[in-house]
């Protein structure tokens, strides 16, 4: 049974997952491809390159189901997909014409493979595609991939490897392996191995942060009493939303332990932290400029605040000690993390799917990460606030989700700061950490707004009061 | 000094008793250029190792396996022989041998020796014999005049090797090697190569040593058509050479060197008729692994893909060797799986480097090095330690590839660490001088008077393991728990039954074992000979501090 690529390529830009839309196929090439089992259709792992008609390129995975009349993907059929389980559990390489596709288990319990049972889809993903074993194990396919460690896999298997218990543990994964031509001569590089996809522990039950805070949020604004006194709002916020300050204090300290956990200094170089140089803020400053510049010529109030901007960026060009740079999460939000009774689990350790996997790869501050988050707490108060109706008293339930969006801040970092000096990635200068703080939090607002402008613009003016804000701190 | 194979030899002497001893035994990996040297050359040699045998006694070993000390040109660490009949000079004479060998063997001690048949070095008088034009010998090696012949065979050393044939002018012809150019492959078709050989062996039998690893047996043969890898005709020579041993000799022992997977290596054991023993190769990195993940998955599947093996067969199993096993040396499917299970996690790759020695592996951690030998000494298969690994040695990645893990052998805080009286200079190998596994710190004598040094430990475990053979002959049963961490298994021969139960993971666990099997019995701790309660109809519960193990004999109540 062999891959139809006629019809895949009309077929593939209608999936949902499929990166590239809006660009027209040239050609599909199949690199590689293995049957992991055989029946009336093959289930086949297939690795194919597709160009398109602008010059680009990329490689796609399909895990396949083929048979004589044509082919589908196998999502359309998640039973198919049990069979994975025990393939890990027992970790079979599948040899294909050039390569490899190892299947590896290390966490799974090969006595007891799961699969057993039940298969099911995750449903509405991006860019990948998960399937869900015996509600136990979580395997995520990657689609679109390129020779060199997956960032999501190798900080997965890193951190379950250092006993980190904030992500759900790795136990699996498949890649592939490139077959050395013997012909080629010994001085061939050796291409790199593709990564294709990551089996982890599946967290049931657990609710996004980003839908758990907007919530507990809704209902902070539902108890508003008219008899409130305004001195005592930030006590009555902790009395009532007293979960929701102890779970954003938890996830401060999960933060932290993910940075310090990521911080061994013992690490193998792609891993291993390095003092932050000047070039490095430089390269930082340099980027933001640049989003800055295009951002003027479309926003005037950008334009009008630009001179206090760029000031207020290139405040840290005058850091000496600006701590290390290391692995991080790199795009850390409150839909990246997941709350179950008492605990948080941190997912997704891609890194921005816009960015180059060099990019993605590269270490970077951690501050950049609770900037991140910090800025993900402020959207949550905004986002609340749109969520509670209509415009009467907006001005009152403003004012609350600004008092808890500062205390919120507070908890976070303060949880944050305590643990993380564990680790020795943190500037020495508590100046330092917040003047650092502000540069991520500013340059993360104008990345929001370039986002905002060209999608939502009814949202542009939560990073816009956001940018004001930073760059009037920074004038006190 | 060579020697008339045909000269009369001494009478050996021999260790008598038990000819399945090697499934009892635990074997001791050393180098006679590492252990002592008693000339003060800066080489260790047979006379020093004869003075140190006390110590390998008191350890409580039964085999010392030597690493090659043939004559040889040493472009290959010994594997490349130039004379099967002679000892490296460095070493020492043939009477040196001789009497190392009684001295060992007046103590217990069983000797094996790595032994190369499927190469000899090109300076090998036979082979510059092969390649004059029209001599007897040429077909002793294998000659082609077309490099394009068996193709299918695989380069093994893709580094430095373009091809399996190198051209010799003098030959005027290409001959073939699987490893280095300067090792051509003897021809095995040739029963005048298989009969020197075999001769080689008794010469040393006759001496006394107590069997052979044999290097790369899998490529013996050439076929056309095949990877010349595991072909028939090498099990059929195979087995005549273990049918003359068996008819000439008691006790002697077969261990073979094939980097395949279980599944493939027991074809080495024939039917019980070919070699005693086989190395477990995948077993070590899945140990590795599973302590990294905190799980017992790795090893349990491993075990699970372990084919039964004959009664009079055993495995051979290890932690670290002398590093025969760099991931050029090991076939394809195996380097795929060292690739797999060492170089994906990045800290795997700097650590387990495979030039490095068990405690610097284990981050010097005591609690994981002890964990490790209690694995290693209760699996099924028999244990090979490697020389240091008992008192901890570190290692010298400085020195590169493979010598970093065969620095002397640290006898004490003196001079040279007691190993030599030569020049510092003059030592074949710096000797460790870092603040921790330096050898004014970690050695043999400030180990053995020192009540609770890992040498002690280790010895100790020794013990309580020769008494009780159910470790080298029983069956082996995997239970399965629900914590993952905890990878309990019973071993059982006999009315010998022993429970053995580790904790992989670095926090402290509990966990409850079904036990129902053995309901009414005692476990009774081996180390410690502490009885524990009684097992009842519950699941029983054992908590278990960091990287802590337990090994339990299980007795009916009337026996405790």
């Amino acid at each position: 049974m062999t891959i139809d690529l006629s019809a895949l390529r009309g077929d593939l830009p209608k999936r949902r997952w499929f990166p590239a839309k809006h660009r027209t196929i040239a050609n599909l090439r199949l690199l590689d491809s293995a049957v992991v089992a055989e029946g009336d259709e093959d289930l086949v792992l297939a690795l194919v390159s597709v160009a398109f008609d602008d010059g680009g390129e990329m490689m796609l995975h399909l895990p396949l189901l083929v048979s004589n009349d044509g082919q589908r993907d196998v999502s359309e059929d998640p039973d198919r997909l049990r069979v994975f389980g025990e393939a890990l559990a027992h970790g079979q390489p599948i040899k294909g014409e050039h390569g490899i596709f190892h299947m590896s288990g290390p966490g799974l319990d090969p006595e007891n493979p799961p699969g057993a049972h039940s298969a099911w889809v995750i449903p509405g993903e991006q860019s990948n595609t998960s399937v869900v074993l015996d509600d136990s194990v979580i395997l995520k396919f990657f689609r679109k991939v390129e020779p060199g460690p997956n960032p999501d896999l190798e900080l997965a298997r890193l951190l379950t490897n250092e006993g980190f218990r904030s992500i759900p543990e790795q136990v699996g994964e498949i890649f592939y392996e490139f077959q050395t031509d013997e012909d080629s001569g010994p001085e061939t590089p050796r291409t790199p191995d593709i990564d294709l996809g990551i089996a982890q522990r599946f967290i049931p039950g657990g609710k996004e942060g980003w839908d758990l805070t907007i919530e507990m949020l809704g209902g902070l604004i539902a108890e508003i009493h008219e008899a409130d006194a305004p001195e005592d709002m930030p006590q009555l916020i902790e009395e009532r939303a007293a979960d929701l300050m102890g779970a954003v204090a938890q996830l401060g300290e999960a933060t932290a332990t993910l940075h310090v956990t990521l911080a061994r200094e013992d690490f193998e170089d792609e891993f291993r932290p390095e003092v932050v140089a000047p070039e490095t803020l430089r390269r930082w400053v340099d980027q933001a400029e640049l989003r800055l510049d295009q951002l003027s010529q479309c926003s005037t109030e950008i334009a009008g605040m630009r001179s206090h901007i760029s000031q207020r960026l290139a405040a840290i060009l005058q850091i000496e000690d600006a701590g290390m740079v290391t692995r991080i999460h790199g795009d850390y939000h409150l839909g990246q993390v997941l709350r179950v009774p008492r605990t948080w689990y941190i997912l997704d350790l891609e890194g921005e799917p816009a960015k180059t996997l060099e990019e993605r790869r590269a270490k970077h501050s951690p501050l950049k990460d609770v900037a991140g988050m910090l800025r993900s707490l402020s959207y949550a108060a905004h986002a609340a606030l749109r969520e509670s109706g209509n415009q009467e008293d907006r001005g009152e339930r403003m004012a609350w989700l600004t008092t808890w969006e500062e205390l919120a801040r507070e908890r976070f970092t303060s949880a944050y700061l305590a643990r993380a000096h564990e680790g020795r990635f943190l500037p020495s200068e508590h100046t330092t950490i917040d003047q650092l703080l502000s540069f991520f939090e500013l340059d993360k607002a104008l990345y929001e707004l370039e986002y905002e402008l060209g999608s939502r613009p009814e949202w542009a003016e939560i990073p816009l009061n956001a940018i004001a804000a930073i760059v009037e701190r920074g004038n006190k | 000094m060579s020697l008339d194979p045909s000269a009369p030899r001494r009478a050996s002497t021999r260790v008598v008793g038990d000819p399945l001893w090697y499934k009892k035994a635990v074997i001791y990996e050393a180098y006679v250029r590492s252990y002592k040297d008693s000339n003060a050359d800066g080489y260790g040699d047979f006379k020093g190792f004869t003075e140190n045998l006390d110590y390998l006694e008191w350890l409580g070993i039964d085999c010392i396996w030597l690493l090659p000390f043939f004559q040889s040109p040493l472009r290959d660490g010994g594997y490349d022989i130039s004379d099967f009949y002679a000892i490296l000079p460095e070493y020492g004479t043939l009477n040196d041998f001789m009497e190392f060998l009684e001295a060992a063997h007046s103590r217990g001690l069983r000797v094996i020796s790595d032994f190369v048949v499927n190469h000899t070095s090109d300076q090998h008088p036979w082979f510059q014999e092969s390649r004059q034009p029209g001599s007897e010998k040429r077909d002793w090696y294998v000659w082609s005049d077309d490099p394009e012949r068996y193709k299918d065979a695989r380069i093994i050393f893709i580094d430095t090797e373009k091809s399996n044939w190198t051209w010799d002018e003098q030959a005027g012809a290409y001959y073939w090697h699987r490893f280095f150019s300067h090792q051509p492959d003897l021809n095995y078709d040739n029963e005048e190569v298989q009969e020197q050989v075999l001769a080689a062996m008794k010469f040393w039998l006759d001496l006394g040593l107590d069997g052979f690893r044999l290097d790369a047996v899998p490529y013996l043969f050439e076929r056309e058509g095949t990877n010349c890898e595991n072909l028939p005709e090498t099990h059929t020579f195979l087995k005549h050479i273990r049918a003359e041993v068996d008819k000439d000799y008691d006790d002697v022992v077969l261990l073979a060197e094939a980097n395949q997977w279980p599944a493939d290596v027991v074809e080495y054991y024939g039917d019980g008729d070919e070699c005693h023993m086989n190395f477990h190769f995948p077993l070590m990195p899945r140990m590795f692994m599973a302590a990294r993940r905190q799980v017992r998955f790795p090893i349990v599947e491993i075990l699970g893909q372990t084919p039964e093996i004959p009664e009079n067969c055993q495995w051979g199993i290890f932690l670290r060797n002398h590093d025969e096993l760099t991931l050029e040396m090991v076939t394809d499917e195996e380097r795929d799986y060292m690739y797999n299970e060492y170089a994906k996690d990045p800290r795997m790759k700097l650590n387990l480097g495979i030039r490095r020695r068990l405690a610097p592996l284990l981050d010097n951690s005591r609690d994981q090095v002890e964990l490790f030998h209690a694995m290693l000494f209760s699996l099924p298969g028999t244990p090979i330690v490697y020389y240091g690994d008992e008192i901890g040695m570190g290692d010298n990645i400085y020195l590169g590839d493979r010598d970093g893990v065969r620095t002397p052998m640290q006898w004490s805080g003196d001079r040279n660490a007691g190993f030599s009286q030569a020049d510092f200079a003059q030592l074949y190998l710096p000797l460790l001088m870092d603040p921790v596994y330096g050898y004014q710190a970690l050695n043999v004598e400030a180990e053995q008077r020192n009540p609770s040094s890992f040498l002690q430990w280790f010895r100790k475990l020794l013990a309580v393991r020769k008494q009780h053979p159910v470790f080298g002959m029983g069956t082996f049963e995997v239970l399965s728990p629900d914590n993952p961490a905890i990878f309990a298994f019973v071993r059982r021969y006999n009315d010998d039954l022993v429970l053995c139960v580790n904790n992989l993971s670095g926090r402290a666990q509990a966990c409850e074992l079904d036990l129902s099997p053995f309901e009414g019995m005692y476990p009774v701790e081996l180390l410690g000979g502490e009885q524990f309660p009684r097992v009842g109809e519950l699941p029983y519960l054992l908590t278990f501090g960091p990287h802590a193990f337990y090994w339990f004999q299980l007795l009916h109540e009337e026996s405790v």
